[in-house]
C-alpha cells in the first residue's frame, strides 16, 4: 500500500470512530502537506461532527484560500473521457509545484470542508462569514458555492439568507438549487 | 489492503461465466445475429487489441486466451496511467460525470480479471488503489456537488453508480477499503432516487441524446447493482419520491426508436442512430418480443457513440441478450401516449409514423428541455419528413432576441450562447404575435393531454401560451391516423382578443412545386404534402441553412399565418412513397483493403483479391482479416432501363463511387450518410459494374474514426413507385374527402373544440 493511500485510509477509518486520538489525528491531517490527505479528512470529520473540530477546519480554508490561484492559459491534458492514452500535459515555463496542486485540487477540500460546517451545524460566525462569502464568490468553483449554500441552508441562522438570496441568481444549477433551498429552510 | 493472486469471487454482473461463454459459441457457430455481433467484436479485439481497449476484457474474460488476457490488462494498465495527468484537463475537472462512468466500468473490467486470478498480487494492489483514490478524489467530490435529492439527470446517475459500484467492489474482500466503504455509503443512498426521481413515463427531459446515450445504458448497471448489492426486484418497481421504474426508463428508450431507424430528435441534439444495450436488458428482463425485434431487426450494430462515455455498448448487449425469442410476435412500433409526455401513432405497417410532443420545457433557459408545445415528428416510408434538434455553428436563424447567455465562472473563458433554439420558434408549433422566443418564464403544469387511442392523439398546451398571453383559452392540437395512409391534425387556439397565429413547421429542405399547400420531397424520395383544409393556405417558406446540424444541414421553415380571436386549422399531411426495392444487392461483391488510391489502381487491388463478401459491414468484422482503414468493393449488377437509385449501406466514411467507370460524387451525401442508407440516381441500364471505394473506423479514439463505427446496411437497387399523387383534398359537412392517384378516401372528421379539458 503507497504511504499516501494509506494515509487516507486511515483518516476514513478514523470518522467511523469516537475516540480522541482518532479526533487528534483527523484534525492534525486537516494541516498535512497532501491535499489528498487534507481532502479525506474534512470529509472524514463530517462523519463525527463535533464543534472543536471549527478551529481547525477554519484554518485549513485559510490556508486553501492562501493557496495559489488555479489558473490555465490553455487547454492540454484533454482527453476524452474513459480513454486509455495518456494525454501530453506540459504545464507552462515556471509553474511552481504548489500551483499544479493547487490546479489539481481546486475546489475540494473547500467543498469538504463547506460541507462538515453544515454537517456540523454550528452558526459560529467566523463560519458564516466565510460561507457567505464562498456562496456567492464567482472566483470559487461550483462545487464550493454549492457546498456554501447547502451549509448556510443546514446551520439555518437567518442573517445568511441576504447571501442565500443572491446566489439563487447564480447562473449555475447546483449552486442556484442549494441557494434556493436555503432560502426557504431560513425563510 | 491485502490483495490475494487468485481470484476470489465471481465477476461481477457476469455471475456465470461459463453460461456466458457457451451462449457465444452457439451464436456463434449458429450464425445468429448475436453471434455475428459477437464475431465482429471479437475480431476486432484480437486483430487490434489497442485500437479496442474497450472490447479486450470482455474479450480476455470469454476466451481467457493468453494473448486476449495480456491485452486486456493492458488496455486497463493504459487508462490508470493516465490519472496522473488527467485531472489538469478542463473535461475531468468541469465535466466530471463523464469520466465517473467509464471509470466505474474500467474499475469492473479490473475486478473481473482479478476474479479469474489474471493479475499479480502486488499490480492488483496498487491498481485497486489507484480505481479507489481516484474515485474518491474526482468523482465522490462530483456527487456531493450534486443536489441530493433533488438532482436527478444523467449526470448525476453517473456519479452516484460510480460510488455505488467501486465503493462495492473495493469495500469488500481482499480489498476492504475504507475509502471505498464511504464512497458505497452515500452512492447506494442516492442509487434509487436516480430511478424513482425520474417521471412515471420514464423520460428525463433531457432528450434523446441523452435518454439513450447516458441514463438508458445506466439502467442495467443500476438494477443489476442494487438487485446484488441491496436485494429485492429493482426493475419493476415504482420508486419514490416520483414514481420512476427502470422498467418504464427501458421501455421509453424503446419508444424513442422509430420504424426509420433513428432516434426521436427529442429536444436537444436532434436526430440519431440509437444504442443497443438498453434495449438487450429490456428483452433479459421481460422477454417482451418488442425488444428482442429492435434488436435483432431494427439495430445498426456498427454505430459506436459510446453510451456513458466508453465504447462497451456491443459488451453489454451480448452480456444481457437473451439467446431465446418468444413464440408470440407483438407490434414493433406499437401507438402509446403517456399524460405528461406526448404520443405516437403507428400504422399497423410500421410505414407511417407521427410523434406529438408536450413534454415539460425548462424555464427561463430552455436549453435541453425545449419549448415545443404539440411539436409533431413525422415520418413515412423509412424517411423523417419533419426536423428538430440543434442549429450548426455558422447559422444564426434562431438567435432571437432576449435569448443570449453569456456563460463563464466555471471554465476560463465567458462564452456568449444563444439558447434560441430551444424556443417555441424553432419548433414547429403555433407562435402567437410573431414571438419567436417565446418560452416559459416560471414552473408549472405546462399541458394536458385530452384523449388518446390507437389513431388520435390530443394535447393541451394552453397553459404556456396563457403565461404570456393572459386572454388564452384554448391552445391544442389533435392527429389522426387515418387509415394507416395519412394524417389530419387539428389546430384551435382561442383567445380573448385578436392575435396574429403562425403555424410553424419544419420540414425537410427541398420543395417540389404544388397547387396547394406545401410539398417536399426528401433525399430518400419520400414526398410530403401539407395542405390546410381549414384555415389559409398562405404559406411563405423560407431555407434554413444549418439547421439542423445534421441529416440535411438544411430546413424548409414554413409558416401559415391567420388574425382573429379564434384560429383554426385543419390540416391533411399526405405522404407519397416514390421509390420503391427492386433487388437486393447485400452479397457477391468483390473486396480488397486499400487505400484511397486512383480508380485504376483499386481496380488492380480488386482484380487481385480472392475475397467475396457480403457489403452489409466492413470486411474485418466478417473475416478474420487486418483491421484497415480502406476498402473497395465491387459488383456487376443488372440494372434496370431508366432512371433507378443505389442505395448504399449507412455509415460509410469519405466514400466514391464509380458507375462503368464514371465517378458519382457522393460529397452532397456527405451529412445524410451518418444516418441514413443514401441513394444515389443513376440512369445507366444493363450490365452495370459498381465499385465503391470506403473508409472504416480502425480504433476507439483515433481521429474520424468515430468511435470504431463502421458501415451497416444492405445496398439495393431502387426503381420508382407507382404513382400516389394527391390530386384532390377537402373538407365540407364533416367530412374530408380525398383523392388520389392510388385511390379515394372519405372519414368523417368532427373539428376539434375546446371542450374536456
Amino acid at each position: 500500500m503507497t504511504a499516501q493511500f494509506d494515509r487516507m485510509e486511515t483518516m476514513m477509518r478514523a470518522g467511523t470512530e469516537r475516540d480522541d486520538a482518532s479526533f487528534r489525528l483527523l484534525l492534525d491531517a486537516l494541516a498535512d502537506d497532501d491535499w489528498q490527505v487534507r481532502y479525506t479528512a474534512a470529509v472524514a470529520l463530517g462523519d463525527r461532527p463535533d464543534l472543536t473540530a471549527l478551529d481547525a477546519l477554519l484554518a485549513a480554508l485559510e490556508r486553501e484560500d492562501a493557496a495559489p490561484l488555479f489558473s490555465q492559459p490553455r487547454e492540454f491534458a484533454s482527453l476524452p473521457a474513459g480513454a486509455n492514452a495518456r494525454p501530453v500535459c506540459d504545464f507552462p515555463e515556471g509553474t511552481t509545484p504548489a500551483t499544479i496542486e493547487a490546479w489539481h485540487r481546486r475546489g475540494r477540500v473547500k467543498q469538504a470542508v463547506c460541507t462538515t460546517f453544515g454537517l456540523i451545524g454550528a452558526a459560529d460566525p467566523r463560519v458564516l462569514a466565510v460561507l457567505q462569502r464562498y456562496a456567492v464568490d464567482q472566483a470559487q468553483d461550483y462545487a464550493v458555492r454549492a457546498a456554501a449554500n447547502k451549509a448556510l441552508g443546514l446551520i439555518g441562522d437567518r442573517a445568511s439568507l441576504p447571501a442565500v438570496t443572491q446566489a439563487t441568481a447564480d447562473q449555475e444549477w447546483c449552486t442556484k438549487r442549494e441557494a434556493m433551498k436555503a432560502v426557504v429552510r431560513l425563510s | 489492503m491485502a490483495v490475494a493472486r487468485v481470484g476470489t469471487t465471481v465477476p461481477f454482473y457476469l455471475d456465470n461465466l461459463e453460461a456466458l461463454r457457451e451462449k457465444l459459441a452457439r451464436a456463434e457457430r449458429d450464425g445468429t445475429r448475436m453471434g455475428q455481433v459477437w464475431s465482429a467484436l471479437r475480431r476486432r479485439a484480437q486483430a487490434a487489441p489497442a485500437s479496442f481497449p474497450w472490447f479486450t476484457p470482455f474479450v480476455g474474460m470469454i476466451t481467457q486466451a493468453p494473448d486476449d488476457l495480456e491485452a486486456a490488462r493492458n488496455a486497463i494498465r493504459g487508462y490508470v496511467n493516465t490519472f496522473p495527468v488527467s485531472p489538469f484537463g478542463m473535461g475531468l475537472q468541469f465535466h466530471f460525470w463523464c469520466f465517473a462512468f467509464p471509470h466505474a466500468r474500467w474499475a469492473l473490467y479490473f475486478s473481473w480479471l482479478h476474479s479469474i486470478g489474471a493479475w499479480e498480487p502486488e499490480e492488483a494492489q496498487r491498481l485497486a488503489e489507484e480505481f479507489v483514490r481516484f474515485q474518491f478524489v474526482h468523482f465522490f467530490y462530483g456527487m456531493r456537488t450534486k443536489p441530493e435529492p433533488d438532482c436527478v439527470d444523467n449526470q448525476t446517475m453517473s456519479l452516484c453508480f460510480s460510488n455505488a459500484l467501486i465503493g462495492h467492489l473495493f469495500s469488500q474482500e481482499p480489498f476492504n477499503s475504507a475509502l471505498a466503504a464511504r464512497m458505497k455509503i452515500d452512492g447506494v443512498r442516492r442509487l434509487p432516487s436516480m430511478l424513482g426521481g425520474m417521471p412515471p413515463s420514464g423520460y428525463s427531459g433531457e432528450g434523446s441524446a441523452y435518454m439513450d446515450g447516458v441514463v438508458g445504458p445506466s439502467i442495467p448497471y443500476i438494477v443489476e447493482y442494487l438487485e446484488r448489492a441491496v436485494g429485492g426486484d429493482w426493475y419493476a418497481r415504482e420508486l419514490p419520491p416520483h414514481g420512476g421504474s427502470a422498467a418504464s426508463i427501458v421501455r421509453m428508450i424503446a419508444r424513442e426508436w422509430m420504424p426509420n431507424g433513428l432516434l426521436l430528435p427529442w429536444d436537444h441534439y436532434g436526430y440519431a442512430l440509437p444504442a443497443r444495450s438498453c434495449i438487450a436488458y429490456g428483452a433479459y428482463r421481460t422477454n417482451e418480443p418488442v425488444y428482442h425485434a429492435l434488436l435483432n431487426e431494427h439495430a445498426n450494430w456498427n454505430f459506436e457513440i459510446g453510451i456513458g462515455w466508453g465504447f462497451d455498448d456491443l459488451v453489454w448487449s451480448l452480456i444481457w441478450w437473451p439467446e431465446t425469442r418468444p413464440a408470440a410476435a407483438g407490434a414493433v412500433f406499437p401507438s402509446w401516449a403517456e399524460p405528461e409526455v406526448g404520443g405516437a401513432l403507428v400504422s399497423d405497417d410500421t410505414r407511417l409514423y407521427l410523434m406529438q410532443m408536450w413534454d415539460h420545457t425548462e424555464p427561463v433557459m430552455p436549453l435541453r428541455a425545449q419549448m415545443n408545445p404539440n411539436a409533431l415528428i413525422l415520418s413515412a416510408y423509412g424517411s423523417p419528413l419533419t426536423i428538430d434538434g440543434v442549429p450548426g455553428a455558422d447559422c444564426e436563424a434562431l438567435n432571437y432576441d432576449g435569448t443570449w447567455l453569456d456563460r463563464g465562472g466555471m471554465e476560463f473563458t465567458t462564452r456568449r450562447t444563444s439558447f434560441g433554439s430551444g424556443c417555441a420558434g424553432a419548433h414547429g408549433v403555433l407562435l402567437v404575435d410573431g414571438t419567436e422566443s417565446h418560452r416559459a418564464m416560471s414552473d408549472y403544469q405546462q399541458a394536458d393531454l385530452i384523449h388518446a387511442d390507437a389513431t388520435s392523439i390530443t394535447g393541451d398546451v394552453t397553459p404556456l401560451y396563457r403565461e404570456h398571453w393572459p386572454d388564452t383559452h384554448t391552445v391544442r392540437r389533435r392527429s389522426r391516423l387515418v387509415d394507416g395512409r395519412y394524417w389530419l391534425i387539428d389546430d384551435l387556439a382561442l383567445f380573448g382578443e385578436e392575435h396574429a397565429v403562425t403555424a410553424r413547421w419544419y420540414l425537410r429542405p427541398t420543395q417540389v412545386e404544388a397547387p396547394r399547400g406545401v410539398t417536399i420531397e426528401t433525399a430518400e424520395g419520400v414526398r410530403l404534402t401539407l395542405l390546410p383544409l381549414i384555415g389559409p393556405d398562405n404559406a411563405t417558406t423560407r431555407r434554413i441553412d444549418g439547421y439542423p446540424d445534421r441529416l440535411d444541414n438544411a430546413s424548409l421553415q414554413v409558416d401559415f399565418t391567420q388574425r382573429g380571436k379564434e384560429i383554426r386549422w385543419l390540416w391533411l399531411a399526405w405522404p407519397e412513397e416514390t421509390r420503391r426495392v427492386h433487388a437486393e444487392l447485400a452479397d457477391g461483391w468483390r473486396v480488397a483493403a486499400g487505400g484511397a488510391v486512383p480508380l485504376a489502381k483499386g481496380c488492380e487491388l480488386l482484380a487481385a483479391s480472392p475475397l467475396t463478401l457480403p457489403f452489409t459491414q466492413p470486411a474485418f468484422m466478417l473475416a478474420d482479416l487486418p483491421v484497415t482503414r480502406g476498402w473497395w468493393y465491387t459488383r456487376t449488377i443488372d440494372a434496370p432501363a431508366g432512371r433507378w437509385w443505389l442505395r448504399l449501406p449507412t455509415l460509410l466514411m469519405s466514400p466514391h463511387l464509380w458507375v462503368n467507370g464514371t465517378e458519382i460524387d457522393l460529397a452532397p451525401y456527405a451529412s445524410l450518410l451518418e444516418l441514413l442508407p443514401i441513394q444515389v440516381p443513376i440512369d445507366e441500364g444493363g450490365a452495370v459494374e459498381i465499385v465503391v471505394y470506403t473508409e472504416c473506423g480502425v480504433s476507439q479514439y483515433g481521429a474520424g474514426d468515430r468511435g470504431g463505427t463502421g458501415f451497416f446496411g444492405n445496398p439495393a437497387v431502387l426503381t420508382p413507385a407507382p404513382s400516389q399523387a394527391l390530386h384532390t383534398a377537402t373538407y365540407a359537412d364533416g367530412t374530408v374527402t380525398i383523392t388520389a392517384a392510388d385511390g379515394t378516401w372519405s372519414i368523417d372528421h368532427d373539428l376539434l373544440t375546446g371542450e374536456g379539458a
